[in-house]
């Protein structure tokens, strides 16, 4: 996978330009950080408590 | 506030702002990163909008479980304004979390007037939609 990624990029079309931003290298996050985060905002905006009405959600 | 904050992304938009953490302090990640909308909600009271996020990595592609979204092709990730081979990670709810859609959690890349990237093509967004709807741990509104 990391090879055929590797050959994907270089021939990458030299014309297109990108933010910047898209250069960085994104780590992977901990599920601790994931948890820790999520109960933060949950208790914060009161989700998950059925008072956010849903707009759009995958079929 | 900002503008963009009165107009919510959409189902399957790939998006960038800061994941887990809010905007950043000194000792973490500057750069906000990509993420994959995967649910929108509004909270009737203050208008505020809400995502269903799932995150963006880059590294580590070949430790993907089978059901995350491995974008690789070039033609692909010109289209989703993305450089480098990108994973989202969906297989489980765990790795997910509902933010508001504000300033605070979600900022532009340079030369974006929104923090809204792109669209998943058709595809994908049928994968990902398959794979939402099998997770018994989704993140609900």
């Amino acid at each position: 996978m990391a090879a055929l990624a590797k050959v994907e990029t270089e021939n990458m079309n030299p014309r297109k330009t990108f933010a910047p931003e898209a250069d960085c290298e994104f780590e992977p996050v901990s599920l601790d950080r994931i948890a820790k985060m999520r109960e933060k905002l949950n208790q914060q905006y009161g989700i998950g408590k059925g008072k956010l009405k849903a707009i759009e959600e995958p079929k | 506030m900002a503008s963009w904050e009165a107009t919510p992304p959409s189902l399957y938009n790939v998006v960038t702002g800061f994941f887990p953490e809010e905007k950043p302090k000194d000792n973490w990640a500057t750069n906000p990163r990509p993420l994959l909308v995967c649910g929108t909600a509004q909270d009737p009271d203050t208008g505020v909008y809400f995502c269903r996020i799932a995150y963006g990595t880059s590294q580590h592609l070949g430790k993907a479980y089978e059901s995350d979204l491995v974008i690789a092709n070039v033609s692909v990730l010109n289209n989703l304004e993305l450089k480098h081979p990108t994973r989202f990670v969906i297989h489980s709810g765990t790795q997910m979390q509902i933010m508001p859609w504000i300033e605070q959690f979600f900022h532009p890349w340079s030369g974006f007037e929104t923090p809204i990237l792109s669209k998943l093509p058709e595809d994908m967004q049928k994968h990902v939609g398959h794979t939402l709807g099998r997770l018994t741990d989704l993140p609900q509104f």
